[in-house]
């Protein structure tokens, strides 16, 4: 060891272990126990009115979850995939749009710009829940008196159930396109410009350096993007909570929403460690995909 | 592509759409601005007036001393988790980010990045076995509950945060430190720690707002009205009267957004510096 405290090297380590110490108790009390105890719930049949360590009773729980109708579990895999394929699709692909444009040197204000951008991202959940609902208000909201205005018919946005998945989407776009401007503008910064002039004076168009040299770059920072925020959306709790609570007609109702109100509405704790073990899984499984064809991509190169 | 200054109509189309986007990011905050500030009478009317006719602060008189649902309580509960939240975090993750940076043993390496994958897991997925282990444990609807749980949710990011600050100070001063008798502790707390403010800010920062916005633990792990925070209790004010009062709930939430705000004013190069530091989030 190069450092200050040379003298006996149990003696640091014994140091360093007691430095460590609060940190790893923390981490193994509020994140390590809860989490495996969550999975050991799921395959044990424990509800709220006696949460007692209720006795095993083997893959019930999940076979009771798969089977329950109202609403139907595959409706609200789907919504959580709706919601989610959409959320990113938007945020991704419009922080990456606006990282481009505001990399540009020409453009002015371009501090001032991202600033404003990053606003949304840094609100808490709940208010952006709150905010929108009013926006969304049939009588008092922004967009309706907007749409009255301009002259078109105004919509109870989050009422009709042929809206308000759009208008959930739209919100969570709203909220998290700041993370990817940010991630996507880290990218950009680490291409070297000198490269892109080359190309520029070799005759290459615009689209074309986008096409063949920057997005293959900015590869590693897409990931980086696609992997946080499909974590981040499919457990995403207090924004929507807020927003719809998962209704009207479950047509809002996500993966997370269904397992708290499972659990905490409807009691039945076990149940709900089963939908969380499921989507868990299949947010390991979405994640470990993205890598193996971000891989796969690499090795065709 | 990136530093020559394209067509005219290519300049004018950027232009229009940052314009555009900066507009769409405001505008719904404008709307609770404007509303949080308008008489209940205008607020209630319909169709509701983009700019206020009269400005007046009756809504935050309201929401702070005349609802029965809401009062000061709500945010002083927040500032108290907040704040609890970041003065654990800076102490614990100093120490332990301290151990990584200075100190060499075996599976040192292992221990920040085992850290950082505990830390992806979602919280969603812990939330029904902290609920059970609450109960047994008599931290349910308590306030020290939720602020050790803030804090090991913040302890990955910090000690990243404060490791990167601390790799950053030269060792000279340590051991000319050391060669005039400090322990690892005085090294750490007088030598160290001073040239870390920094650093220590922007842990401070980022815990503060994180407990300051937590939302899912605390529903599900307070129950009386004196403990919940102000992110629980806007339901209340939402539920008072069958209707939505959307000038009370846009006052409380203006009210939400100013401690964020000052953080960011003040601390903004300190906030910089340590997510540069921490290379993360």
């Amino acid at each position: 060891m190069q450092v200050a405290f040379r003298r006996s090297r149990r003696w640091a380590g014994f140091t360093a272990f007691l430095f460590l110490l609060p940190s790893l108790l923390l981490i193994l009390i509020f994140q390590i126990y809860p989490f495996i105890k969550g999975v050991e719930y799921a395959f044990r049949d424990i509800e709220l009115v006696r949460p007692t360590e209720g006795e095993f009773v083997g893959l019930r729980n999940f076979i009771i979850v798969l089977r329950s109708t109202t609403p139907r579990f595959w409706t609200v895999v789907f919504n959580s995939m709706v919601f989610t394929a959409g959320s990113i699709a938007g945020q991704i692909g419009l922080g990456l749009f606006f990282a481009i444009l505001l990399h540009q040197r020409w453009v002015k204000g371009r501090n001032v710009f991202r600033s404003i951008f990053l606003i949304p991202w840094v609100i808490a959940g709940v208010i952006v829940g709150y905010t929108w609902r009013f926006v969304y208000d049939p009588r008092a909201g922004l967009l309706n008196r907007f749409l009255i205005a301009l002259g078109i018919m105004p919509t109870p946005w989050l009422i009709s159930p042929r809206t308000v998945m759009i208008a959930a989407i739209v919100t969570n776009i709203w909220r998290g396109v700041g993370f990817d401007l940010l991630v996507q503008l880290a990218g950009l910064q680490s291409i070297d410009l000198d490269l892109l002039d080359a190309a520029a004076v070799d005759g290459a168009s615009g689209t074309q350096l986008i096409y063949y040299i920057v997005l293959p770059l900015l590869k590693p920072f897409l990931l980086i993007s696609l992997i946080v925020d499909t974590i981040a959306t499919l457990n995403l709790f207090d924004l929507i909570f807020i927003l719809t609570g998962g209704g009207p007609m479950y047509r809002t109702e996500v993966m997370s929403l269904y397992m708290y109100h499972l659990a905490f509405d409807q009691g039945y704790l076990g149940r709900g460690s089963a939908v969380s073990v499921i989507l868990l899984l299949i947010t390991l499984g979405l994640v470990m995909l993205y890598i193996f064809l971000f891989e796969e991509e690499a090795a065709r190169v | 592509m990136f530093s020559n200054r394209p067509s005219r109509t290519l300049r004018i189309f950027t232009y229009t759409i940052l314009i555009l986007w900066a507009f769409f990011c405001l505008a719904p905050l404008y709307w609770i601005f404007s509303t949080a500030f308008k008489p209940p009478a205008e607020a209630e009317a319909y169709p509701p007036t983009f700019i206020p006719r009269s400005i007046t602060l009756e809504n935050f008189v309201y929401i702070f001393t005349k609802s029965r649902n809401f009062g000061v309580m709500p945010f002083l509960n927040s500032f108290i988790y907040a704040s609890g939240t970041a003065l654990l975090t800076v102490g614990i993750c100093s120490l332990s980010g301290y151990a990584l940076s200075r100190y060499r043993f075996p599976g040192r390496r292992w221990i920040g990045v085992a850290m950082f994958f505990l830390n992806m897991l979602p919280a969603l997925s812990k939330l029904i076995a902290l609920y059970i282990m609450y109960s047994r444990l008599g931290l349910y609807d308590t306030r020290i509950g939720l602020i050790l749980l803030y804090t090991a949710g913040q302890v990955a990011f910090g000690t990243w945060v404060m490791k990167g600050y601390f790799d950053s100070i030269p060792l000279d001063l340590e051991e000319a430190a050391r060669v005039d008798g400090a322990s690892p502790w005085q090294c750490l707390l007088y030598v160290t720690l001073p040239l870390s403010l920094p650093g220590m800010g922007a842990v401070a920062v980022n815990a503060f707002s994180s407990g300051w916005d937590e939302f899912m633990l605390a529903l599900t792990l307070t129950q009386s009205k004196e403990l919940r925070p102000y992110t629980v209790a806007l339901s209340a004010l939402v539920g008072e009267y069958g209707r939505v009062a959307w000038h009370h709930v846009s006052a409380a939430g203006v009210v939400s957004l100013l401690p964020i705000v000052l953080l960011f004013v003040i601390f903004q190069r300190a906030f910089v510096a340590g997510l540069s530091a921490g290379g993360t989030k």
